[in-house]
């Protein structure tokens, strides 16, 4: 281990990059898990799911969000290899993993009930061939396409997928990503704190071989939304009994979709080859080889740069490096992210108690120069809190910004800033942390009161979030991305006074009707009516303070065609792309 | 070897965080009490020492929390065999370049050779791996070609070269140094002014006699180095995409995955130990009085 003490000082600083760089797709991939008992809806993916909007003002500018290559007629080369690069995955096991670089590969090896059309961003039939539901969204029928099979040619049951679904509420599988099964009926029981069920109560059953039959714990139409992400994928029962944890290794592992792994040779590649038994229709590639870089390496980009990649996620600074040079630029692909980044206040202490001095400090931000000075174009500025992608979103649930709105809101609120000493609690990486610096510069400068940084490590600031509920703080950094595009999983999710995910204890009773109301209702325009009107409410009352959403990078070369990344889940599928004669 | 378990157990236990909390949302206290519960984590903090200790007595290092379908000793089997390959490597270039260099800094005393080489020892000591390694990047793999950007394919390969490089430039400047001191040391003793007297050769002297002599220091220091680069180097790993040992000392700190940082650093304070052993082994053969 060569460590020497000056290097000890960079570390830090490289870590945090690695933490923050939209070259890592983990800057998307906020992972998160729902806080059990979220009313209606207790799910949460790591990163915004589906990017499909399903209103179309969800798309501004008429163009479907993320990065959209098309082919068209191009001579296709002889070898079809697709050179990509990753980060060691931390679980190849669909129902444990929390989605972090290993969603890259279950895309691809996987098959869930449905899947995404990357083009369209639309729910497809994949191992369901259809389904049916009831009226009120609360029980699922889904009939399976008869044909599915592993990629060994043993066929797919509706069993494997009540197997499947059940083993990730089993406690012995520790999965950590038991609350992607709460929607389903008995879920949250089954994670109860007090009297947990077992979990083969879960309400899911196989009637016969190709019928699934799902109950939902609420009324659930985005259900078929859930069944295409990777804990609702099926896995093969008698390898994981024989080989436990290990079973996912690349000499054990048992997959059902368009390509399998064949090699993963730990911290450097990982192999794909397509499957010979695959039911579906076949994809042009037939080959993907990863490159495992280390987690916080700058390489993937000077790899792309040398040709040894077709597809990476440059880094900030290797975007600022080749900002003038227009042939570098010309493969870069930019597209806002589905999440918010915002500030989260106590209400429950003096002074962030009162909201015309939270209003105070939502005003004093100067979104503009965090998105292009501090943050330089990675960020784009928020004022309302649900991303645009989202439905029932409202650009126009904002609240008077500027120096003027600043004062005015600090003098309605009758706190003497000369008696403030605010603190703002953020964890550390390198991007959070220029912005709170920002921060701890402007409120004195527009408000005229004290601001005290509270800098918490990357690794104990959940467990310091966690623990606001009975502790005072003042401010602290908080942040949201879509899991799928549904505004429940912003409002219900989150704010709720009942999930109070951020443990501000912020309570507005006409917020929290709205939201219920809103949540149940089977009408989608009426429905992002109703979260359009919570939202004016959530922003005026500025508990939330949004300050701003990421913008991520791509490198894609051009002989790539018919690529698509959705914002949602930005990971190269490869059931679609072809590589052009080069 | 206790104290290091001991020191490093209560250490990482006391930094703020939990394996489950590297991220801005909380995990819902089902799932983490689950873990905590399956890996024992739960238990008083005694008792979590006694356990772990008696498992790694038994060969056990436990699991990975980061990497779950590894133990602790399957990522030691998996990386430890190429950070030892590229450690041999860079150290191999490091003695031939750093006694190279050290010995014509002591012999050529005072002239601009001597100076260039005490210049590029202090160079070599100053410079950190990971600035060697961006550069020899930047110019052998981005401007010139030669060379991949990173990968590992064994030691036959050109990818190599990289890595190596950065990695043999600070030993090679230590050894340098220590090299040139004890030299000039050992240049002024009565023996070697004996030696001279009997008229043997400048070559002869130095390299028979003086150096022999010499390189005891010299030893004591290349154990310890070479310790520390076959146990590997997070820098040079992560920029040339070695998938050696290096970056799990580092990383599995920041994850606060306990077992990988007790599992690696128990391995690191056996290689040193093993290091020392060996190079108390050497000294009579440099220097037969020392059995004495």
């Amino acid at each position: 281990m060569t460590l020497g003490p000056e290097m000890q000082s960079h570390l830090d600083d490289l870590l945090s990059d690695a933490m923050h760089s939209p070259q890592s797709r983990r800057t998307l991939m906020q992972r998160a898990l729902a806080v059990g008992g979220a009313a209606g809806l207790a799910y949460v993916f790591p990163k915004a799911v589906f990017s499909q909007a399903a209103t179309p003002e969800a798309t501004p500018g008429g163009e479907a969000p993320g990065v959209h290559i098309a082919g068209g007629d191009v001579e296709l080369a002889d070898e079809q290899v697709i050179r990509l690069g990753m980060t060691e995955p931390k679980s190849m096991d669909p129902g444990v993993s929390t989605g972090y670089d290993e969603l890259g590969i279950f895309f691809n090896i996987f098959d869930g009930l449905t899947g995404i059309d990357m083009a369209t961003g639309e729910v497809v039939p994949r191992c369901a061939d259809s389904w049916d539901v009831n009226e009120d969204a609360t029980e699922y029928t889904f009939h399976l396409n008869p044909n599915v099979t592993w990629n060994n040619g043993d066929p797919i049951t509706a069993a494997d997928f009540e197997y499947s679904w059940k083993r990730v509420l089993d406690p012995d599988t520790l999965s950590l990503y038991r609350p992607a099964m709460h929607p389903i009926k008995n879920g949250l029981a089954i994670d109860s704190d007090t009297d947990p069920m077992d979990f083969n109560e879960l309400g899911v059953t196989a009637i016969d071989d190709v019928t699934l039959q799902v109950q939902m714990e609420a009324s659930c139409p985005y259900f078929p939304l859930l069944t295409s992400t990777w804990t609702y994928y099926p896995v093969p029962r008698a390898i994981v009994e024989e080989h436990g944890d290990a079973w996912v290794e690349a000499e054990t592992i048992l997959s059902n979709g368009p390509f399998k792994m064949v090699e993963w040779n730990h911290d450097q590649s990982i192999i794909l080859e397509q499957s010979e038994n695959y039911y579906g229709e076949k994809p042009t590639i037939t080959r993907a080889e990863y490159t495992i870089f280390p987690d916080d390496s700058d390489q993937e980009y000077i790899s792309f740069e040398n040709d040894e990649l077709d597809f990476a996620w440059p880094s900030a600074s290797d975007l600022e490096r080749i900002a003038s040079d227009s042939e570098a630029m010309a493969t870069i692909h930019q597209f806002a992210q589905s999440n918010c980044r915002f500030v989260t206040c106590d209400t429950k202490t003096a002074p962030t108690d009162n909201a015309d001095f939270r209003r105070a400090l939502y005003a004093a931000i100067d979104r503009d120069v965090i998105a292009t000075t501090i943050l330089k174009g990675t960020a784009v500025p928020a004022l309302n809190v649900i991303p645009a992608d989202i439905p029932g979103n409202n650009p126009e649930a904002v609240n008077p910004v500027g120096e003027e709105a600043a004062k005015a809101a600090l003098e309605a609120s009758g706190i003497d800033p000369a008696t403030i000493e605010l603190e703002y609690s953020y964890r550390v990486t390198n991007e959070i942390k220029l912005v709170a610096e920002y921060l701890e510069q402007r409120w004195p400068e527009v408000l005229g009161i004290k601001v005290k940084l509270n800098p918490i490590d990357a690794a104990a600031y959940s467990d310091y979030v966690s623990s606001r509920g009975d502790q005072p703080f003042n401010t602290k950094y908080g942040t949201w991305g879509s899991d799928f595009a549904d505004p429940s999983n912003w409002h219900n999710q989150n704010f709720i006074s009942a999930s109070d995910h951020y443990y501000l204890s912020w309570k507005n009773e006409e917020y929290d009707a709205l939201c219920a109301e809103a949540v149940s209702e089977t009408d989608a325009d009426a429905r992002n009516e109703l979260y359009r009107q919570a939202e004016v409410l959530l922003v005026h009352d500025a508990a939330y303070i949004p300050v701003y959403r990421g913008v991520a990078s791509v490198a894609v070369k051009p002989w790539l065609v018919d690529f698509h990344v959705q914002p949602i889940l930005a990971y190269a599928h490869l059931r679609l792309p072809k590589i052009a004669a080069h | 070897m206790l104290a290091i378990y001991t020191i490093t157990f209560f250490l990482i236990h006391a930094t703020p965080g939990s394996p489950w909390s590297n991220q801005d949302k909380p995990m819902p206290k089902a799932v983490t009490d689950r873990l905590n519960e399956a890996y024992g984590l739960n238990d008083p903090l005694w008792k979590q020492y006694i356990d772990y200790l008696t498992n790694v007595l038994r060969g056990d290092f436990g699991p990975s929390f980061t990497s779950r379908s590894r133990t602790v000793t399957d990522i030691i089997i998996d990386t430890f065999p190429t950070s030892l390959q590229l450690g041999i490597v860079a150290m191999v270039l490091a003695v031939i370049a750093g006694i190279t260099l050290g010995t014509i800094g002591a012999v050529k005393h005072n002239t601009w050779i001597a100076y260039l080489s005490s210049f590029l020892a202090i160079i070599g000591i100053s410079t950190p791996s990971y600035v060697v390694a961006s550069l020899l990047v930047l110019f052998l793999a981005s401007y010139l070609g030669l060379v991949p950007t990173n990968g590992w394919d064994g030691v036959a390969s050109t990818k190599i070269i990289i890595p190596a490089l950065a990695l043999s430039f600070y030993p090679a400047a230590i050894l340098a140094r220590y090299t040139r001191s004890s030299l000039l040391d050992v240049l002024t003793t009565d023996y070697v002014r004996t030696a001279r007297s009997k008229g043997l050769k400048d070559r002869a002297v130095i390299i028979r006699h003086a150096l022999r002599n010499a390189l005891l220091p010299v030893v004591t220091v290349g154990g310890v180095v070479f310790a520390d680069i076959i146990t590997g180097s997070f820098f040079v790993e992560t920029i040339s995409g070695v998938p050696g040992l290096g970056r799990y000392f580092v990383t599995s700190i920041s994850t606060r995955d306990y077992p990988v940082v007790l599992g690696t650093v128990l391995l690191f304070g056996f290689v040193i130990t093993l290091m020392n052993l060996i190079v108390d082994l050497i000294y009579p053969l440099l220097d037969p009085r020392i059995t004495r």
